[in-house]
């Protein structure tokens, strides 16, 4: 079993579409520009999606680590699919 | 500065392989035999139950105990730490009749 | 009983289920791949379980997640989740119905 840093994590997952779920259960969909070590995230491309419903679109947004819940990578879409 | 290392405000290891219950921020309770801590007080406990809590208002526990086992508690969310043995609840002095 | 230290045990799960009890009644189910001194955890094949105030329980299902350490509350390493304990639960009672049952037949043999 090799273990798999946070650190080792976030530098598979820059630049790549995610999902950031906050503890208020707000999610953020978006492609990851940059992140601390406060898990402080900004995006792009964001869309706000409350509660499994769209609500608005960012072209740029800056997230405040501290309501951070979990960071997750956005499942590749199908080529059928798209 | 010795002193101020001498000095503990928290002997945990008095408590060591005693039954203890913390409370946690979030109003979680568990209850649980001491078997480690760090500097920081992140806490083990083994043989650790939890109180269920009331579904209606999450910081009222009720008396349901639910069995875990293992338990790692992270020193952040930590309120409370008591001895389970010789603490009892008594009734609000203070409530007005 | 040996003294033992918190990180020691959850250095000790890496690979394995890890049940996380986290802030706002939200419950983590994973296998623990990484964590680093704040308690951030990398965790694959997981279950989030949100406790609503109406009593209802909603689930997710992801594939691997970066956890906040920050929003955690306590661990309980090596166990699968709210499921697992609940089914031991019922296994228990029912093991010492039998039990029991078996006390009772002894003694009405005995009588």
């Amino acid at each position: 079993m090799t273990s798999k840093s946070p650190s080792d994590f976030l530098k598979n997952i820059i630049g790549k579409p995610v999902i950031v779920k906050l503890t208020s259960s707000i999610e953020y969909k978006g492609i990851l520009a940059c992140l601390d070590a406060y898990m402080n995230i900004s995006l792009e491309q964001a869309e706000e999606w409350i509660e499994g419903q769209f609500k608005n679109k960012y072209a740029d947004i800056f997230i405040r680590g501290n309501n951070v819940f979990y960071v997750t990578p956005q499942k590749k879409r199908n080529l059928q699919d798209l | 500065m010795s002193r101020r290392n001498d000095f503990k405000s928290i002997d945990l290891k008095r408590y060591f392989g005693k039954k203890i219950e913390i409370k946690f921020l979030d109003g979680r309770q568990i209850v649980g035999t001491l078997t480690g801590f760090d500097k920081v007080f992140n806490i083990v406990l083994e043989e650790a139950s939890e109180y269920s809590q009331d579904p209606s208002n999450f910081f009222q526990v009720t008396d349901k105990l639910v069995y875990l086992g293992l338990v790692v508690c992270k020193s952040s969310s930590i309120c409370v730490i008591f001895p389970s043995e010789g603490t009892e609840e008594i009734a609000n002095p203070f409530e007005k009749k | 009983m040996d003294f033992v230290l918190p990180f020691e045990i959850v250095d000790k799960c890496l690979g394995s289920r890890i049940w996380i009890k986290a802030q706002k009644q939200r419950e983590v189910v994973g296998t623990l791949c990484g964590f680093d001194a704040d308690l951030n955890m990398v965790l694959s094949d997981v279950i989030e379980y949100q406790y609503k105030i109406d009593g209802s329980i909603e689930k997710t299902h992801l594939d691997e997640i970066l956890l906040n350490g920050g929003q955690i509350t306590f661990l309980v390493p090596f166990k699968n989740g709210p499921d697992e304990v609940l089914n031991k639960q019922i296994n228990q009672s029912n093991i010492s119905n039998d039990v029991n049952l078996e006390i009772e037949k002894e003694k009405s043999n005995s009588d």
